[in-house]
Formats: structure tokens, sequence, C-alpha cells
């Protein structure tokens, strides 16, 4: 017998075996079939309108953002001191500003040079900062690395230090003055009564 | 309810023993090819395409039975339940002519690749030609005729050389020259 007649009396012989004893299971298959179409519907769909609307409404705009950049500033970018200042690195800053009420402008400064990351950083390194040292927390939040931190803290600390003492010096010597200004008053005094 | 829908259940009520009987033959296991047939249907009308009709949703279910079961048994994902069943000697006996027949060809089958055998079926079951064949598959036409070559030289070692009949190539009669240079 010619092989074709056996693969078919053969696929024949399964399926009446399997006709028999088949599994009455139509309405599960179909309810299968269309939770798989309404998923490969949403699916399609999803992502003909998606497109469709990036076409229409993203598609300018995108490319605008790719092209030119965010047209929408940040709020701190309106300060003064942000173009005064147009320091790439932060660190430099800190390092070369001896005011530790300047040290907080650099931060302003990152705002302002429009790049988002910048400005998400600053907010970082002023949440985890004390109340001390705000403008200086900013600027460890923009250093890289935990030791970089440290020494820029170690060095504002340094300021603070230096600065707390240039006006305890300038206090005592205003009362140094005063008290050579009494005495000599005293002693005008004291002469004036002899006379 | 919709056109699909009828379309879909018809077919399984009335096409699902012969679409298993011809999964079977790709797989040679009875409840793969159980699986295989739920598969290709599910498949077929969960995608957006309408199926108009039985006889093209039934042509549609084949082709994808065909492809998902060459893929399956190229990742061994096929069990072969007829491997210890074929390696016993025919116990019974009062088998007769037709069951040592259908064993005999089950046993060729189990020989032939899983490319192989799905060319077979598709030309012995399908009447398909080698282009249809080749397009079914996503395979050349010349591989389709390999494959169909190597598959009629182990069926005819299982089942003789009357079982397969495959034209013979014609012979062109080619006469020697000299080549002008």
């Amino acid at each position: 017998m010619d092989v074709s007649m056996q693969l078919r009396d053969l696929a024949s012989a399964v399926g009446d075996d399997f006709a028999l004893n088949a599994p009455d299971d139509a309405s599960r298959l179909v309810r299968r079939a269309r939770r798989g179409r309404m998923v490969w519907t949403t699916g399609v769909g999803t992502a003909v309108v998606g497109s469709a609307a990036t076409l229409a409404f993203g598609g300018p705009a995108l490319a605008t953002v790719l092209t030119t950049g965010p047209d929408v500033a940040p709020a701190s970018s309106t300060s003064i001191l942000t173009s005064e200042s147009a320091t790439p690195t932060p660190s430099d800053d800190v390092l070369a500003s001896e005011d530790p009420t300047e040290s907080a402008e650099p931060g302003e400064n990152h705002e302002s040079t429009g790049t988002p990351g910048a400005g998400v950083i600053d907010l970082s390194g002023g949440v985890s900062g004390s109340d001390d040292d705000n403008g200086t927390s900013d600027e460890s939040g923009d250093s890289d690395s935990d030791s970089d931190q440290d020494q820029l803290r170690t060095e504002d600390q340094d300021q603070l230090q230096e600065q707390e003492q240039e006006h305890a010096q300038e206090q005592e010597q205003a009362q140094e003055q005063e008290e050579t200004q009494e005495q000599e008053q005293v002693s005008v005094e004291d002469h004036e009564l002899d006379d | 309810m919709s056109a699909w829908t009828q379309v879909m259940e018809t077919l399984v009520r009335q096409r699902r023993p012969a679409l298993v009987g011809y999964a079977y033959l790709l797989t040679g296991s009875r409840s793969e090819a159980e699986d295989l047939v739920q598969e290709a249907i599910v498949r077929t009308f969960a995608r957006g395409r309408a199926k108009t009709s039985v006889r093209e949703a039934e042509a549609y279910v084949k082709r994808a039975i065909a492809n998902e079961a060459v893929n399956r048994a190229r990742h061994g994902l096929v069990v072969r339940e007829n491997q210890a069943k074929l390696a016993e000697p025919s116990s019974h006996p009062g088998h007769d002519a037709r069951v040592n027949a259908r064993a005999d060809l089950e046993a060729a089958l189990d020989m032939l690749s899983p490319r192989e055998r799905a060319v077979t079926v598709l030309k012995y079951v399908d009447d398909l030609t080698i282009s249809s064949i080749a397009a079914v598959l996503k395979l050349n036409d010349g591989t389709v005729k390999r494959y169909l070559a190597n598959a009629a030289v182990k069926l005819r070692e299982h089942l003789g050389d009357d079982a397969v009949n495959i034209p013979e190539r014609p012979t062109v009669a080619v006469t020697l020259t000299e080549s002008r240079i």
C-alpha cells in the first residue's frame, strides 16, 4: 500500500480513537481564544494609539526637547548669583569660597544650569544635610565620593572656626579699646580734679 | 455571538479529531498531538485575523500545527511515547496485518528527523507542492527536496520499495564537447 494511504489511515484511526472520548471543552477553548484575542487587540490598539498620539502631539515637543533642550527652566534659575558664576564643577566653587554663607549659592547655580539631574541631586543633598550647613550639604550632595564629602565638611568646619576666632578677637579688641577709652576719661577727670 | 466564535466552535466540534490525527503523524505522541491541536486552535483564533470559513480556519490551524511540531521536536519538547512500545516485538499473537503495518509505519516515522517528518506529512497527506511546503515551513525549495529524498530513503528501508513512489529525476543526455578558449 502506498505510504500516503497508510499515513491517512493512521491519522483517521487516531482521530476516531480521540473522538470516542473527546473532551467537550469547546466553550473553554473559545474562552481562551477570546481572552487571548482581547489581550492581542488591547496590545495592538495600545501600540497604534500610542504611536499615533506620539506622532500627533508628542512628536514636535519631543523633537524640540531633543534639539534645543527643555523649555521650562527651574525656579531657582532667576537668582542673580546664577549669572555671575557659571563654573562647571561645584567642588571648585566650594573650595574657592571662604564664606560658608556663599557656599550655598553654587547649589543654586547647578539648578540654573538647566540640567534636571543636577537639580535632583541638589535636592537630595539638601535633605540629607544638617540645619547648620545647608549650603555645604548641598555641595556634598554634588560630590561623587564620600571622601570628597568629608574633605568639604572639614574644610567648612575649619572656615567656621576661623571666622569665630576672628569674631572673638574683634570683640576682645573692641572691649580693650573701650577699656582704654574709659581709663583715659578717668585719667582726664582726675587731672581736672587735681587742677 | 461573533462570526469567528461560530467558526471556532464548529471547527472544534467537527474537525478536532481529524486535527488530532494529523498532529499525531507529526509528533508520534497522542497527548502531544492533543496539546498541539489545542494550542494551535487557540493561537489561530486569538489573533485578529478573521476566519470566515471552517475550511480556511482548518488549513491555518494545520500550518500552525506543522510549524509548532517542528519547533517543539527540534527543542526536544516532544516525549516519544512510542519509543518503548516500538522497541518491543509484537507480543500478541493475534496481531493482524493492519496493526503490524501501523506499527511499522510509526517506527518508520520515528526514524525521520522533525523536518523530514513534517515534509513527508505535508507532501503525502496534504498533497502540497514543493513550493507550498517550503512556504509553510519557511524553507528553500531545494531544502525541501533534500528532506523529501532523505525521508523517502528511510521509509523505503522500513516499508519496502513499493511504499514510497518518488518520481525519478529525468536524466538529461549530456554530450561532452571540447571547449573552445
